[in-house]
């Protein structure tokens, strides 16, 4: 027998006598990805319940197992390479366990060139497994040729349908039939081997009982003791005792427990029987595994575990592979269960070991493993005592963790002096591993440190491989295992090489170093140019303060020539490399114009207002309007990109070490975790579809000796929609690349001693800072990009030295990129936009327009353009708007053409070659100012929203509509808003003073009224010898058509006709009334002035402060708010602007005068109703500029003087009374206080209703009893004739006016017509009504007109457009 | 009994303060990192669960906390949660004697944290304290 190079087995536990060993074995050539894939499906099936396998299982004899648990029990695998299955087992006489009793083989078909030969290799392989029961070839793969064909010369051939034919449900549910289907084969032969098994197969000269490696030179009395139990019949019971104890190993690895413990209890009495000492301890030992198994299964902790397992374990990221990447997507979602059960089948996880510790089995199992101590102890056979003393310490760290350190620290010292003792190297270093990898198991990661250094070193003395003792060395640098899930000595056999992991806590720097330059001198004697790459970058990385410059200078030198000797495919390094070191700062928001945004482009009446709710108050308003604008703060500071589009990100780079390094390559990885609206299935197919998610924009750099964190933007674009963490950035340096995650940022000292004390016992985990919060950022789908440029006329009024960038015809803001808004790019630039500037004359109406181009790839289906007057200055534009201090200009008034660009839509994109990419919006400014004539600052804000078609999550861009779909139009937007975007340009637009209104004057106007058609198009008069005016263009009043027709108006006696009115010869009101009702009251009716027409004109003393001449006229009020409806109509079909062309009423109303710049001149008009009153401005050069001012209501004011007044409010109609009294003659009018007087009363309240009744009071004494004639003189002031209505009423003033009888029927006698008086009136013409009243009574009587109706050509006339004076007269009837 | 290496840890288990004191000792320091490092997990296990009966006075001296095949690692504890920790040869000491040293230890530790211009829980740097750890801890019987 040959020496074994080790006796203890690493990674046993209290489970492993129920696990089977079956080897897998690759056959040929099969690509390493493609045999995880392949191995994954197998180890998945690491526990086959006993349920599944008996629809396979067919019972050819009678079962050997009385207590079988067909439906409670199970069955365990552990998988074992080629390598760790063919090792040999010195300890397999004492275990069946350690036997190898199942062979798989992997054959990937296409890869095979001959079937044949490979499969003839196969059973080559399996020869050399004498102890296999169940042989398998799982051929994956197959062609169809070898599928058809019949293959009765390879029994053990499995074929497994193609991934490509069947499936991936094919394939995996074939997996699951074939692993039943072995499994039952397996226990079909336990049982064979359980019903053939006797006494004289059983060996009584193994390895266990001859070596001197497994046991101590024996003593005297154990010479005494073998000769005296050596007789035939204790020999005979030795062999039956072991027959029973390799049995009950059977029934263990069968999944019958209970069968076991019988086994092992006459195993147990037979050995001590014989005093068989290391088959009695392996018989206790085995009744404590059953034990254990059996209340696995009792407790039902098998059962829970993979429920537990599958429902909480997050999935890992998927990894596909390009050959098979259905293969790995499968893997992928069935990754739960294969990495729970990867580690020791299926006796892990937190259920199972409080399901184990809740059953009280620890009890039995202490005392049946202290037995077997004793009794190995007795023996000597150190090797099986370490391994009870693992298996235990195991046990009790699974059931108690940390909690059972002190006994599991003291037990392991135990086995570390023991396994001193061992004979072999590889045993004792397997000792030393073990009982580190245990203590770190209980939380002493410090010990476990320790003790894998000492472990090391032993390597080291004993001139191990190098590679070996790497491989301890790796180790020691990794994170303890979890008591929970046990070790991972299996799962490496089958794992990928990863790169070298820091798992020693920081904070004892020098341990730490001591471990990775252990890997790093062991890696470089193993010429494992990887693990030199790992370990020298990480102590670039994290310990370059503790190195010396020298050292960081070899380190550097020691990357170089590792990545030199490196393959490469190694030299793209999966994980985190050297400095420099990155730190995440923040993903930075798109700019303003780019950014998306939750649009609602609704109607105004439906938008959702404030108030909206069956409370007009709500006592939480205030609050949840400041909780909705904090949200909006938040949303607006919150980081969303674009699908497709470059998002930034800030991070902070910096260079630790004291070289200069240069980087080739720095480029920002983003991972895309999920769309949360798709579901994850699809997702996952969307990953496999090969389509990239990111793509990044990479830089490079050169970094200073010990450069400080440095601010660095890294760009980069998301090309799908959903959640994004940007994971770190991609290195490419000194000939590798690398993928470097986020460093955690430097703390002050302050915040380390609080960490320090808030966590005194720092976690070995590795705080991993690539999951930041700050790290993701949530990526929309593709939006449409509209390219607007605002068109603006350059303005030929404005010197260029004012006129700043709006001389040129597009404005274009300097710096702006291609792909941005061109009119909003400034946005970008920092926190506010600066602000567009411009310049315009006051009252100047602005023609500007907005070209829309469409320069994404979205169609925009719905659009909105608004351009609003700011209150205030934006917070950008505050330093210039100090900086320029000039009065913010109120009342400027704008108007958009949102209705074309409705009618525009959709736009396509650019890319498409339709021509409906482009549009045109118009804008319209107007400022009426007139009060400052400094030079003032408008605040404008131009926005722009718009977005693209619906986005539903299954099928990506719904079909946008063909026909043009209006943003006001009800439907298309829902109440949540559309997502879009909304471009902002603010403009500041300067208002330069244009026309200066020095004066206003009105004068008096009369002119005959002649027939024809010039009479209503009389002109006002020219002030040709105005004293102030300054005039000097001769040419003005000759090319003023409308000149000679002042000539046709009147001379005039009145001093106001040719001159202004002077406010010395204004006249009191009451005087002007006294005249007016002495004209009327008087012998009036022989004057006649039916052809005069009594008008104003206005006279403004204009000064022009531009530098051009302008052409000013007054004329009615032009207002684009007036005008805005026909405007839009009229652009809807693409007619021009009305504005330039003028207005229509200004030749008939005014006269035109250009005034040469920066002179003055006066300005004429009839005067309309003087509310309305503006004056009108127009370029002589280009008429395409036009504007109005606004007249200054104060010069108005102080120019409408009470003649003014009375000539611009005329009384249309007057109405006079006239008394005669026959035999007293005319009577001389008696005044108010006279009236009252002769009433004998004082009554306020008669004189009160008396003057509330007639603007002048008056009156005239007349005898009771005698008729007075009464003339009633109507007089139609107006230019038109008219058909007045009126009755008269006369009673006393102390009784109630009796409308339905006309007057007071008992006083008051009439002669004559009284109601419904009518009398056609000419233009400027008086009539006469007369009647005759006498009072029979006493009194003081009043006489007056009501009902008074104006009709015009049988149109009646309101009362508010006409105006009647209306006189009454007062009658003292006396005695 | 022979000093061969004094450690001051700090409130997280960071290292303040290593110091040989083997004449020629640097090329054990790191044996000594390692040895003092794994002894912390004794300090932990005695200050979570010390074995004490209620209204004992709290014992800054943890005693024995960890034994080699070559060193002892003895330990002390203040009451700010700074350990101090001694390795001595592999001679058993004495507790009464290993509580005279670990007082004189702690005296010179208390003095250089006295100093206004050292942070606590920082490493020890100060040339002052080093003499004093070497004129009162060098080996000696």
């Amino acid at each position: 027998m040959t020496s074994p190079q080790r006796i203890i087995e690493p990674g046993l536990t209290a489970f492993s006598a129920a696990e089977i060993h079956v080897a897998v074995v690759p056959i040929g050539l099969v690509p390493e990805d493609l045999l995880h894939q392949y191995l994954g499906l197998i180890t998945k099936h690491r526990q086959v319940d006993l349920g599944n396998v008996r629809s396979f299982y067919k019972e050819s004899q009678k079962s050997p197992f009385k207590f079988f648990p067909w439906k409670t029990g199970s069955m365990h695998f552990r998988f074992l390479t080629e390598e760790a299955a063919s090792r040999p087992q010195p300890l397999a006489g004492l275990h069946v366990h350690r036997k190898t009793l199942a062979i798989i083989g992997i054959l990937h078909c296409p890869a095979a060139t001959e079937f044949k030969r490979a499969y003839v290799r196969f059973e080559q392989v399996c020869r050399a497994y004498p102890d296999a029961q169940a042989i398998r070839c799982f051929a994956f793969e197959p062609s169809d040729m070898l599928i058809a064909a019949n293959k009765p010369d390879m029994p053990n051939l499995v074929l497994f349908p193609p991934v490509r034919a069947g499936g991936l449900e094919q394939l995996e549910g074939h997996a699951e039939v074939v692993m039943h289907d072995f499994a039952a084969s397996l226990l079909g032969e336990l049982e064979k081997w359980m019903l053939t098994a006797s006494p004289a197969m059983v060996s009584l000269n193994t390895f266990a009982d001859s070596s001197d490696k497994f046991l101590v030179p024996s003593t005297i009395a154990e010479e005494v003791s073998k000769r005296l139990y050596n007789d035939e019949e204790m020999i005979r019971k030795r062999r039956y005792g072991r027959c029973q104890k390799a049995m009950g190993d059977t029934a263990l690895l069968a999944g019958s427990p209970a069968d076991a413990s019988d086994h092992y209890n006459t195993a147990v009495e037979l050995c001590r029987l014989t005093n068989d000492l290391v088959w009695t301890s392996a018989a206790l030992e085995g009744l404590a595994h059953a034990k254990v198994l059996e209340s696995c299964i009792t407790s039902g902790a098998l059962r829970d575990r993979t429920s537990f397992d599958v429902a909480t374990t997050p999935p890992p990221s998927p990894n596909p592979s390009p050959r098979n990447p259905r293969i790995a997507l499968l893997q992928a979602e069935n990754a739960p269960s294969s990495e729970a059960s990867r580690t020791s089948s299926g006796f892990t996880g937190r259920p199972f070991w409080y399901a184990l510790r809740q059953s009280n089995v620890e009890r039995d199992v202490r005392s049946l493993f202290a037995e077997a101590r004793q009794a190995v102890r007795r023996k000597g056979a150190i090797p099986l005592l370490v391994e009870q003393d693992l298996k235990f310490a195991r046990f009790l760290a699974g059931l108690h963790g940390n909690k059972a350190r002190k006994e599991v620290g003291e037990l392991m010292n135990a086995v570390v002096e023991t396994g001193a003792a061992l004979p072999l190297i590889e045993d004792k270093l397997v000792t030393l591993m073990e009982a580190a990898q245990v203590m770190g198991l209980v939380g002493s990661a410090r010990k476990r440190v320790l003790l894998l250094w000492q472990a090391i070193e032993f390597s080291r003395v004993s001139e191990r491989p190098n590679i070996s003792t790497l491989q301890i060395a790796r180790k020691a640098l990794e994170p303890p295992d979890d008591p929970l899930e046990g070790n991972e000595d299996e799962a490496e056999l089958f794992r990928r090489k990863t790169p070298v992991a820091p798992g020693v806590p920081r904070h004892w720097a020098a341990v730490r170093c001591g471990c990775i330059e252990a890997v790093l001198n062991t890696a470089i004697l193993a010429a494992q140019h990887s693990d030199v790459w790992d370990a020298s970058a990480l102590l670039l990385r994290e310990h370059c303060s503790e190195l010396l410059p020298q050292r960081q200078e070899s380190l550097v030198n020691t990357l170089a020539a590792a990545a030199h000797q490196m393959g490469i495919d190694d030299r793209q390094r999966t994980g985190p490399g050297p400095p420099p070191l990155l730190i995440f700062r923040r993903c930075l928001p798109l700019p303003e114009p780019l950014r998306p945004q939750q649009l609602q482009i609704l109607p105004t009446s439906t938008a959702r207002g404030p108030q909206e709710g069956p409370f007009i108050y709500s006592a939480f308003g205030d609050r949840q309007q400041q909780q909705e604008a904090a949200a909006e703060g938040v949303r607006q500071q919150e980081a969303r990109w674009v699908a497709g589009e470059m998002g930034s990100v800030e991070i902070e780079i910096s260079n630790p070490t004291t070289m200069q390094m240069k980087v080739d390559r720095l480029a920002l990885e983003a991972e895309h975790v999920g769309d949360p609206s798709i579901a994850p299935k699809d997702q996952a197919l969307g990953a496999l579809q090969g389509t990239p998610s990111w793509r990044s924009h990479p830089v490079a750099l050169w970094l200073p000796p010990e450069t400080p964190p440095t601010k660095v933007i890294l760009k980069g674009a998301a090309l799908r929609k959903g959640l994004y963490v940007m994971t770190g950035c991609s290195i490419t340096s000194l000939g590798a690349t690398w993928r470097q995650k986020w460093s955690l940022p430097a703390t002050t000292l302050g915040q380390k001693l609080q960490a320090s004390g808030a966590v005194p016992m720092p976690s070995v985990q590795v705080t991993e800072s690539g999951g930041l919060a700050e790290a993701r950022v949530t990526v929309v789908q593709s939006l449409p990009l509209l390219e607007p440029r605002l068109h603006a006329p350059p303005p030929t009024l404005i010197p260029p030295a004012q006129s700043d960038s709006s001389s040129s015809a597009i404005v274009t803001p300097e710096g702006t990129p291609k792909s941005s808004a061109t009119a909003a790019a400034p946005a970008a630039k920092g926190d506010g936009a600066k602000p567009l500037p411009m310049a315009a004359l006051k009252g100047q109406m602005l023609q500007w327009a907005m070209l829309l181009s469409n320069a994404g790839s979205i169609p925009v289906t719905s659009a909105d353009v608004s351009l609003s007057v700011a209150a205030s200055a934006p917070a950008a534009a505050a330093a210039a708007a100090l900086q320029l201090r000039r009065p913010m200009a109120q009342g400027v008034q704008v108007s958009v053409g949102n209705r074309l660009l409705a009618q525009a839509l959709p736009l396509l994109p650019a890319h498409s070659g339709a021509p409906s990419r482009k549009t045109q919006v118009p804008l319209l400014l107007y400022s009426p100012q007139v009060v400052s004539q400094e030079e003032e600052v408008a605040w404008l804000e131009l926005r722009l929203e718009y977005s693209g078609p619906r986005v539903s999550a299954a099928s990506g861009i719904d079909a946008y509509p063909s026909s043009p779909t209006s943003p006001a139009s009800p439907g298309t937007p829902s109440s949540g808003g559309l997502l879009g975007r909304r471009s902002t340009v603010p403009i500041q637009l300067r208002l330069l003073p244009s026309l200066q209104v020095k004066k206003v004057t009105l004068a008096e106007h009369h002119e005959a009224l002649q027939p024809g058609p010039n009479q209503q198009q009389s002109q006002p008069p020219e002030r040709l010898s105005h004293p102030d005016s300054r005039q000097t263009d001769p040419g003005s009043q000759q090319s003023n058509p409308e000149e000679g027709r002042h000539h046709q108006t009147w001379g005039t006696s009145d001093p106001l006709w040719n001159g202004r009115l002077p406010q010395q010869q204004t006249q009191d009101t009451r005087q002007t009334r006294d005249e007016y009702s002495e004209d009327h009251t008087g012998s009036q009716s022989s004057r006649t002035t039916p052809a005069m027409r009594h008008r104003c004109v206005v006279e403004l003393q204009v000064w022009n402060e531009t530098s051009a001449a302008l052409d000013v006229w007054m004329g009615p009020q032009v207002s684009p708010a007036a005008a805005t409806p026909v405007w839009q109509d009229a652009l809807a079909y693409g007619a021009r602007l009305p504005m330039t062309r003028g207005h229509p009423s200004t030749p008939q109303h005014a006269c035109r005068r250009t005034i040469p710049a920066q002179q003055q001149a006066i300005v004429a008009a009839f005067a309309e109703p003087l509310s309305r009153q503006q004056a009108g401005g127009s370029l002589a050069e280009n008429e395409t500029e036009a504007g109005t001012l606004l007249l200054d209501p104060a010069a108005v004011q102080a120019a409408l003087t009470p003649r003014a007044l009375s000539i611009l409010l005329p009384p249309t109609i007057s109405i006079s009374f006239q008394a005669v009294i026959p035999n007293a003659g005319e009577s001389a009018p008696l005044a108010s206080y006279e009236l009252l007087q002769g009433t004998g009363e004082d009554r306020p309240e008669a004189a009160g209703r008396s003057r509330s009744q007639s603007t002048a009071m008056w009156g005239i004494r007349c005898p009771v009893g005698e008729a007075v004639e009464v003339q009633t003189l109507v007089r139609n002031e107006s230019g038109t004739s008219l058909e007045v209505c009126l009755s008269l009423a006369c009673h006393s003033v102390d009784a109630a006016p009796d409308w339905e009888r006309g007057g007071d029927s008992s006083s008051v006698l009439w002669c004559g017509s009284l109601t419904g008086i009518t009398m056609p009136l000419g233009s400027f013409s008086n009539l006469h009504n007369r009647a005759t009243i006498c009072f029979a009574s006493p009194g003081l009587y009043q006489l007056y007109a009501y009902e008074v109706k104006m009709s015009h050509g049988g149109t009646h006339l309101l009362p508010s457009g006409c105006h009647v004076q209306q006189g009454s007269i007062y009658f003292l009837a006396e005695h | 009994m022979v000093l061969v290496c004094a450690s001051v840890v700090g409130r997280a288990n960071n290292p303040l303060y290593f110091r040989s004191l083997l004449p020629g000792g640097d090329a054990e320091i790191l044996k000594f990192q390692y040895i003092v490092h794994c002894a912390l997990d004794a300090v932990e296990e005695k200050v979570t669960s010390p074995q004490r009966r209620s209204g004992d006075a709290v014992e800054s001296y943890l005693g024995l906390l960890y034994p080699t095949e070559d060193y002892r690692v003895y330990g002390y504890i203040s009451n700010t949660r700074i350990k101090l920790m001694l390795i001595v040869d592999d001679h058993v000491a004495r507790d009464d004697e290993m509580r005279q040293v670990f007082k004189k230890f702690h005296q010179a530790y208390v003095d250089a944290a006295s100093n206004p211009f050292y942070t606590a829980n920082t490493p020890l740097t100060s040339k002052r304290f080093d003499s004093t750890v070497t004129a009162k801890l060098t080996p000696r019987t």
